[in-house]
């Protein structure tokens, strides 16, 4: 999936939300946490404080009890030594204890009773909490002055400082338990004279100690800080029993500052221990595992986070649902739709209801493919329409070659390579009359079905003048009328026309502004020939236009083309070029003239390299094959022409055309043209008449040019005859008498300078000179 | 070649051509004139544009000269230099009325 699309950056952006809501949600976890934190070390402090308090309180009492059974002890001593009030004395106070297990009053030996080494009152409360004597405690079995509670406490009770603790033992003879007791002293005159004693059950305190559990695995000590001893202990991972009332250094994790620190590492585990100096000199230490102590919490949190995360998770999911349905899925349907629609299937429809902007899209494109439907129905119509135009315009132009087989005078080809559209190039040709064979190309400005339907127009207009026998000049001249009249569109042609005797190879062509023709005689190569120029067809009515003649010989090659062919355009964008097609056209075996254009193609392909032809290109070549029948000249040198033909009334007008050439060629004088023409006639009218009476035969006219003369021999085969021997007729004579006989010989007489008759090899031969003027 | 030819008022025709009195149109010329000649007294040729003529050409005047000379009279206008030379050559301009 690409990252530039709209699902993916709406992904970013809810994944960016969610972070960011996950960096706050965490930050306030955070919060919470340490907020958490301080809050449960405080309860916990205060908790505990609370508990210290309460055991401080079990330990004032118990030492107020020891006070007051010290107290009840002195007065017992001192005023009667009445045993039974004694007890019931030290009943009465137990009673005001309720928490005190038991304890009594101990004397020194013989103080009570001089005859008793020991002597002692001892209560304990039993199971039904009922405070009764103990007498096993009196028996002189039990020494108590050797117990170690007893010497403990008794050397070190002052007046002052008048309640001592012992350290932890077991009592043997009583409960069997672990305890410890705390005692008073009792004084007579300023000496100790025993102690009162009240004893606190260890496994009482133990249990204390015990519920003293905030949390599982949380554990607690009672040390004796007076004695250095361990009291209680709750430490799961130590032998309680042998520790007891051994010094508090033997705990692993105990030292003197731990009031100081905020916690310990013991057994891979960190605890904070809470430290409570109790009012009798001992510590209460609890001490708890830091994770016990926030496990609750960080749980809470862990839960509060999982939470979050999971609505994250579920807000992310319906996000990217909501944004696949809404979004993504319309999105990804208009796509499948504008590909259907990009490869041509345009049926398909497309339903989206939500959202609406999508709904309203995918309305847009079911009417785009709807339009486009439409609009290709359209299309295909133009187009098969366009492409019947283009079948119409290519089938108008001739395209059968040879197109007049049976005219051996000359070869055509012709071809146009249209461009994509239809065009305005054009070609014709036809005769137009028996002789003259019209050919023509050219061009219309513009492209398209408007330059095909001017170009059809103009063509049809062209053939239809070209028939009515102008002068090709006038031709042209009323051509380009018509085409101005009916051109509101401001059309222009350019056009070549070439009109060629084929009797005579008399060439006239007519340049309106097109590309110049390749002319090849048939010793040399092809050259541009340079035409007279005219103005473009269709530009203004009255203009005329110039003609420019030619003489082909036997071989001779006319290639005319349009400017598609010498604009053609190569990738780097260069043209064809005039020069190019010179040099093709040159290289070209042109035996036959179909490869000129052949080659003249494929060459102009080769060069544009896949560039699409822009214009059309269009080509026809012309070659002169000369008259069977009538051989109309070959070419001696500048200073000779020589004609030669079958002598026929029809065919004078080629040899008159001919001569025409020849005496503009040679720029000859109107006055010496007229002389010849004059002379010609005369000769050739007798020579087909009465030389050739019965059939038709040949003559030749040789025309050389000197410096001061030209000469003009006639040659026939005909009825030997000797135009000099016939006398002149007497132009003297009244018109009444004369008749016309005679008089064309005496013109020619008249009109050359120098007139001469052989026979020779069966020929007449007529020789005639005319001189000059200087 | 192109022949117009006018009765100007009763017994007058004016004939004008183009272009050359030869072979060609020679014939065409003389005939189309003689058509109209019945009647005919003054026959006038404008040969403003008759820029050549051949022996054949002179047959045709011959012709129209010796018919003109029996209903009327035959006058040749315009004459070019060209054909004025070949009508002088031939002493067609000694009984013809040319100017």
């Amino acid at each position: 999936m690409s990252f530039n699309t709209i699902k993916s950056k709406i992904i970013l952006i809810s994944a960016l939300m969610l972070v960011t809501l996950s960096f706050l949600l965490s930050f306030f976890a955070y919060l919470y946490l340490e907020n958490g934190k301080t809050l449960i070390l405080k309860g916990f402090s205060f908790h505990i404080s609370n508990f210290a308090e309460k055991v401080n309180k079990d330990i004032i009492s118990i030492e107020n009890n020891a006070k007051d059974l010290a107290l009840q002890g002195e007065m017992f001593n001192h005023i009667d030594k009445n045993r039974n009030m004694a007890l019931f004395t030290t009943i009465n106070i137990f009673n005001n204890y309720p928490n005190s297990l038991g304890g009594g009053i101990w004397f020194e030996p013989n103080v009570i009773d001089p005859a008793k080494r020991r002597y002692c009152i001892y209560v304990y409360r039993n199971k039904n909490n009922e405070i009764i004597p103990d007498e096993q405690f009196e028996s002189e079995e039990y020494d108590y002055h050797n117990k170690s509670w007893y010497r403990e406490i008794f050397p070190n009770v002052t007046k002052e400082n008048n309640v001592e603790w012992s350290l932890p033992y077991y009592e043997k003879e009583g409960s069997n338990t672990l305890m410890v007791t705390a005692g008073a002293g009792i004084y007579d005159n300023g000496r100790t004279i025993g102690i009162s004693t009240v004893d606190w059950e260890i496994s009482s305190i133990i249990k204390s100690v015990s519920e003293m559990k905030p949390t599982p695995n949380s554990f607690a000590l009672l040390g004796d800080k007076h004695h250095n001893a361990i009291i209680a202990l709750t430490d799961p991972y130590m032998e309680k029993s042998e520790l007891l009332g051994k010094p508090l250094d033997t705990i692993p994790w105990y030292n003197e500052n731990l009031k100081a620190i905020t916690y310990f590492n013991y057994q891979n585990q960190k605890f904070i221990p809470y430290v409570k100096n109790l009012d009798n000199g001992m510590v209460l230490i609890i001490c708890i595992p830091k994770f016990e102590l926030f496990a609750y919490l960080v749980k809470h949190v862990v839960i509060l986070l999982t939470i979050f995360i999971l609505l994250g998770i579920i807000v992310s999911w319906l996000l990217y649902y909501g944004l696949k349905k809404y979004i993504d899925n319309p999105i990804k349907k208009l796509t499948d739709l504008a590909h259907k629609i990009g490869e041509g299937d345009l049926n398909t429809e497309i339903k989206i209801e939500k959202p609406y902007e999508f709904a309203k899209l995918a309305q847009t494109f079911n009417n785009m493919a709807k339009d486009i439907k439409n609009i290709t129905k359209e299309r295909q119509s133009i187009e098969s329409e366009l492409s019947l135009a283009k079948e119409i315009q290519a089938s108008s132009l001739p395209n059968v070659f040879p197109p007049f087989p049976d005219k051996r005078e000359f070869d055509i080809f012709a071809g146009m390579e249209p461009a994509k559209e239809v065009g305005g190039d054009f070609y014709d040709f036809y005769f137009i009359d028996e002789n003259n064979f019209m050919f023509l190309i050219a061009d219309v400005s513009g492209k398209g079905i408007p330059a095909a339907l001017f170009m059809m127009t103009t063509k049809t207009l062209i053939n239809y003048i070209a028939q009515s026998s102008m002068s090709p000049a006038e031709m042209i001249e009323t051509i380009n009328q018509k085409i101005c009249e009916n051109n509101k569109q401001g059309f222009f042609i350019t056009m070549l026309v070439g009109i060629v005797n084929i009797k005579t190879g008399k060439v006239i062509f007519i340049n309106c502004g097109h590309n110049p023709p390749l002319v090849k005689h048939n010793d040399g190569g092809f050259k541009y020939l340079e035409l007279e120029s005219n103005i473009v067809l269709g530009a203004f009515a009255n203009a005329e236009f110039a003609v420019s003649e030619g003489i082909l010989g036997k071989g001779d090659t006319i290639f005319v083309y349009t400017d598609g062919i010498t604009e053609a355009v190569n990738s780097s964008d260069e043209q064809y070029g005039e020069e190019r097609l010179l040099q093709t056209i040159n290289k070209v075996s042109d035996e036959n003239i179909r490869e000129i254009a052949t080659a003249v193609k494929s060459n102009v392909k080769e060069f544009a390299q896949g560039v699409a032809q822009s214009d059309d290109m269009t080509m026809l070549i012309f070659r002169y094959e000369g008259s069977e029948e009538n051989e109309a000249e070959e070419i001696q040198d500048d200073n000779c022409r020589i004609y030669s033909g079958i002598a026929s009334k029809e065919n004078y007008k080629h040899y008159l055309e001919w001569l025409n050439n020849v005496c503009n060629m040679w720029k000859l004088h109107d006055d010496i043209k007229g002389k010849l023409e004059l002379v010609s006639e005369e000769i050739y009218t007798n020579i087909f008449s009465y030389a050739y009476p019965e059939q038709e035969g040949r003559v030749e006219v040789v025309l050389a040019r000197e410096n001061s003369a030209i000469t003009c021999i006639f040659r026939d085969k005909g009825i030997p005859y000797n135009p000099l021997e016939r006398p002149d007729p007497d132009v003297t004579l009244p018109p009444e008498n004369r008749d016309a006989g005679g008089l064309g010989i005496f013109m020619v007489k008249n009109t050359v300078d120098e007139i001469s008759y052989e026979y020779e090899d069966e020929c007449n031969i007529l020789t005639m000179t005319i001189f000059m003027p200087n | 070649m192109e022949i117009v030819l006018k009765k100007v008022n009763e017994g007058s025709l004016y004939v004008k051509a183009a272009g050359k009195l030869d072979i060609d149109s020679s014939a065409e010329y003389g005939m189309k004139v003689k058509d109209e000649l019945d009647d005919v007294k003054d026959l006038v040729l404008d040969f403003a544009d008759i820029t050549y003529i051949a022996s054949i050409g002179l047959r045709v005047l011959l012709e129209l000269y010796q018919q003109m000379s029996k209903q009327g009279s035959i006058k040749i206008i315009n004459v070019q230099e060209p054909v004025l030379n070949v009508l002088k050559m031939t002493g067609f301009n000694k009984f013809l009325s040319i100017s």
